[in-house]
Formats: C-alpha cells, sequence, structure tokens
C-alpha cells in the first residue's frame, strides 16, 4: 500500500513538473539566486568565524610575579589561574625564559644586557572566550602575589564587536532572503493548485487520504528547492574554492577550506528542499483547508 | 438485509437561514435500488451530500455502513468516500486525462497498484462499452459517454453505497437510458445505489422504490413506485433535463 502510493506520488509530481516546467524552470532559477545569496552569506560568515577563531586564538594575558615571590609559589600561583573555568590555558614563563624572548624581541639588547635580568616570573593565560579576558586579567590583577599585568590589545575586543554585529547583520538577511524564498515556493505552488483543483477535488471525492493529496505537491515543493539550491552550490563552491587557493598567503588568517565544500553544497541543497517543502505545505494546507467546490 | 444507510431525524439549515432537509427519516438495505424524487430544491441533492460528508447535518444522525457520518474524524473522511462514489450531473471528468487515465487515477489515488489499475480499468471500460475510447479525452466523448465514463469511474473503487445525482440531467433519452441501465447492472452487482432525479422517465421505467421529497421533507416512500404526478415539474423544452422525454423511452434492459 506505502509502496503503491509513494509510486503514485512521485508519478504524478513527475507529471506535473513536465506539465508545468516553464513556472518550474522560473522557480528554480529564483530560488537559485536567493539560494545564492544565502549560501554566500553562510560561507562568508564561516569564513569569517574561523579567520576571528584563530585571530582571537591570540588574545592572551601576560601577569608579572611579585618579585619577592620564590619560583615554587609563583608556579603554584600559575596553577590556580589555570585552574579557572575561564581560562582556556596558562604557560610559566620563568624570568630566564622572559628575558630570552625580550631578547629576541628586541634588537639592540646590548644596554638590556648591561642591566642584568630585570624581569620577574611570569604567566601567560588564554581565555575561552574573548568576553572572559576583562574579567579574567581584572581577576589575576587583585592577586595579591600580582605585581602587573598586561592585556592584548583592544583591537581583538573590537574585532569580537565587528565580527558580533556583523554575523547578526547577515543571519537577519539570510532569514529574510530564506522567508522569500519560501514565498516563491508557496505561490508557484498556488499556481499549480489553482491548475490542479478539479484533481484534488476528485482525489478527496474518491477517498485519497490529505497526505496522498498534499504530497505530490510537497515533492514538486522540494524538487524545486533542491534543484535551486544545487544550481546555487554549484557556483559558489568553485568560486570559494578560487578564492581560497588565490589569496593563499596573502593574509594569515584559515578560511573555509575545500575539502568541507561537498558537505557545504549538501547542506545549501538540503535547506533549499526544506525551504520548498516549507512553501508547499503552505499553500497546500490552506487550500485543503477552505477546499474547492467543482465549477465547469 | 443489513442497513446500508440510516437516516435518523436529520435536519439540515445552512448557515444563511436556508431549511434544507427537516426532520428527514429513511433506511435503505444493502443492494436497494433508491430513487430520491422530487422538484428541483426540495432537498435531494443535499440529501446525497450527507452521505458522503460534504454536509453535516445540523439535527438528526446519519449512518453509512454502520458509520456515524457527523462523527467521523477529518482523518476518516476518506476511508467513507471509499465505500461511497457520487456520481454528478455535471461528469466532474478530468479534462487532461484521458478516459484510461481518469479512471486510473481514482484507483491509484485510493492505494491502488499500477498494475491493479492496469487489470480493473479496462474492465470497467469494457462494462460501460468504452473500451475502444480508452485513449479518448473527455472532450472528444459525447455526453452519454462522458456520462458513462464517471460512472465506470465511480465503480472502479466497487463502493458499497453509489450515489447519483441527477446522472441524466445532461442526457438525451437514449443516453439517460444506457446510464440508468449501468446503475441498475452496479446495483444488481451487490452495490446499493440512491438516485436524486426528476426525471419520471427512468423513474417509471425502472420501478424501483421511490422516496419523494418536498420542501425538505419525506412526503412518500413507495417499494415499486412511478415519479409521484403531484411532483412533476412543468417541462422545459430548452432546458438540459430530461423531464420530458421526447425521444423514445429509455431501453431499459437493454446493454449500453
Amino acid at each position: 500500500m506505502i509502496w503503491n502510493s509513494l509510486d503514485f506520488v512521485f508519478h504524478e509530481a513527475a507529471l506535473q513538473l513536465k506539465r508545468e516546467r516553464l513556472i518550474a524552470i522560473a522557480t528554480i532559477s529564483t530560488v537559485a539566486v536567493l539560494m545564492l545569496l544565502v549560501g554566500a552569506i553562510v560561507l562568508f560568515l564561516l569564513d569569517l568565524h574561523l579567520s576571528a577563531g584563530w585571530t582571537l586564538g591570540e588574545v592572551d594575558v601576560w601577569a608579572c610575579f611579585d618579585s619577592d615571590l620564590s619560583r615554587e609559589q609563583a608556579i603554584a600561583e600559575a596553577a590556580k589561574i589555570g585552574a579557572w573555568p575561564e581560562v582556556r590555558s596558562h604557560l610559566f614563563v620563568s624570568k630566564e625564559e622572559g628575558l630570552e624572548w625580550l631578547h629576541r624581541k628586541v634588537a639592540s639588547s646590548a644596554a638590556l644586557k648591561e642591566l642584568g635580568n630585570p624581569l620577574p616570573d611570569g604567566v601567560r593565560v588564554w581565555v575561552k572566550e574573548p568576553r572572559f579576558l576583562a574579567p579574567v586579567a581584572q581577576r589575576i590583577e587583585q592577586m595579591a602575589s600580582i605585581d602587573s599585568v598586561r592585556r592584548s590589545d583592544d583591537f581583538f575586543q573590537r574585532v569580537v564587536r565587528l565580527k558580533r554585529g556583523i554575523s547578526w547583520a547577515f543571519v537577519i538577511v539570510s532569514v529574510l532572503v530564506s522567508v522569500a524564498g519560501v514565498f516563491i515556493v508557496h505561490n508557484t505552488v498556488r499556481l499549480s493548485l489553482h491548475a490542479r483543483w478539479r484533481e484534488i477535488y476528485i482525489m478527496q471525492l474518491v477517498g485519497a487520504t490529505r497526505a496522498i493529496t498534499a504530497s505530490p505537491f510537497l515533492l514538486e515543493g522540494a524538487v524545486h528547492g533542491a534543484l535551486g539550491s544545487a544550481l546555487a552550490a554549484c557556483i559558489l563552491a568553485p568560486l570559494h574554492m578560487y578564492f581560497v587557493s588565490a589569496t593563499e598567503g596573502l593574509w594569515a588568517v584559515s578560511l573555509v577550506p575545500d575539502r568541507a565544500m561537498p558537505y557545504f553544497a549538501l547542506c545549501l541543497v538540503v535547506a533549499g528542499a526544506s525551504l520548498g517543502i516549507a512553501g508547499s505545505a503552505l499553500s497546500i494546507r490552506r487550500h485543503l483547508r477552505h477546499g474547492r467546490e467543482w465549477q465547469p | 438485509m443489513a442497513a446500508q444507510v440510516e437516516i435518523q431525524n436529520v435536519s439540515l439549515v445552512y448557515p444563511n437561514g436556508v431549511r434544507a432537509l427537516t426532520d428527514v427519516t429513511l433506511t435503505v438495505e444493502a443492494g436497494e435500488f433508491v430513487f430520491l424524487v422530487g422538484p428541483t430544491g426540495h432537498g435531494k441533492s443535499t440529501l446525497l451530500r450527507l452521505l458522503n460528508r460534504e454536509e453535516v447535518a445540523t439535527k438528526g444522525k446519519v449512518l453509512v455502513s454502520g458509520w456515524d457520518v457527523a462523527a467521523l474524524s477529518a482523518r476518516r473522511v476518506p476511508f467513507l468516500r471509499r465505500k461511497v462514489a457520487v456520481v454528478f450531473q455535471d461528469f466532474r471528468l478530468l479534462p487532461m486525462r484521458t478516459a484510461w487515465e481518469n479512471i486510473a487515477f481514482a484507483l491509484r489515488v485510493t492505494g491502488k497498484s499500477h498494475r491493479a489499475a492496469l487489470r480493473a480499468v479496462p474492465e470497467v471500460l469494457a462494462q460501460v462499452g468504452l473500451l475502444d475510447k480508452a485513449d479518448d479525452y473527455p472532450s472528444e466523448l459525447s455526453a452519454g459517454e462522458q456520462q458513462r465514463l464517471a460512472i465506470a469511474r465511480a465503480a472502479a473503487t466497487r463502493p458499497q453505497l453509489l450515489l447519483a445525482d441527477e446522472p441524466t440531467g445532461s442526457l438525451d433519452p437514449q443516453s439517460s437510458g444506457q446510464v440508468i441501465n449501468l446503475l441498475a447492472e452496479i446495483n444488481a452487482g451487490d452495490a446499493t445505489v440512491i438516485v436524486a432525479t426528476h426525471d419520471p422517465a427512468i423513474v417509471n421505467a425502472l420501478r424501483r422504490r421511490v422516496v419523494a421529497l418536498r420542501e425538505g421533507r419525506v412526503v412518500s416512500d413507495i417499494a415499486e413506485g412511478t415519479y409521484p404526478a403531484d411532483l412533476m415539474e412543468p417541462a422545459s423544452p430548452a432546458g438540459p433535463g430530461s423531464d420530458s422525454l421526447d425521444g423514445p423511452p429509455p431501453a431499459v434492459g437493454e446493454k449500453p
């Protein structure tokens, strides 16, 4: 029974796609344009997220222990900080290691050598999320064993705020574009329902269930959405791959890798099909609820 | 014989206040052939629409094959409609599908396989004498052939109850005879048949049970009746109805 119904649903959907191919082509191309926009936004957000994640990996707090503190006490204090829930990792930096780093960073170190080693032991702390940076720095500063604290530049905070702002704006644009996609499919299926009201009437008259009546339309919507999205993915994926290879080495940020593109395309097609089903469901539900009397 | 249809004290008032049926009580046994007669607009079609849940009574109870029609959930209504087939005056065929496809469509939407349709469709097309027109579209068929096709579609699903609403209303007398013979044949094959008509010729020719409706009430119920003379409508020569038969009477019993 279920196979018979599935066979019927696929047959009817294919028949209608063939009969109304001009409408189908128009819908698929419109959905493709919309999904191109949605896909580009999603890829951009992913790139932004990866880049920001990479940049924020460098955000840290550098704290210097009080010079009266013994090495063992400093290590113990550093471990205490490392155990805080907001802290991703920490690195104890002895005064010798600190000096070595300073020599590497400062080219003319002759004067520095005369001074001996003025540096205290320190600890480098990386937080789990950028928003933890300020409170963690503040908490370290309040510790009695700490002499001074230096935070990463404010630039990173600005990057975080910018990324958040851009992400929200683009998410809103994506949602609006997706809703537009739902309405485009909804209108196409409405046209289709309008053209096929006689068949729906006969289906209901002879005892077709709501599922059987609605399924060919849902399938049609899914096909419109999936094909439109596949078209968009076919354009977007190679473009992004080209962009990644063309800009390789230009900046030290990571972008969505090429190997992720098939998954991205699959997700886009699934999203497009879901969007098509949603649009069709909206139309068919309304049509079945209000029904239509036979008119010659 | 078990009751196929039980209508108990049914009234129906439309939302606009028009009273279509008033306190109608009627029982139709399984396998019966019943004519519902009466002038146009006196409740015949409404009564039929109650039986396949196109309308719901405002008062009273309608039972079809033991199912309380009004109490059925929306989910169960399709299963009622698989037992109750309907034939209309205006045929209601799908213009974009051939005769074969019109029947196969009705079978496929109710879950029958393509193979089952391949077996059943030629059988019913042969029964209504349209096997040679299987690939014709409804627009290529005469009115009588279209009605026979509509009956074939209704019969293909093997319904327990077949409702015909003015099935000869758009037909010439000869085609009317063929259609009514077909309905009688389907009835002989165990289906209960209820025909709403104001065509005295077919009622008088067949001499079956006649239930007369006037102003939404049952005014007579005769086992082997004829069309009540007091319910006759004035003849309308230009109209599609066949109340007055200028041609030969339908040859009842003759194969279409």
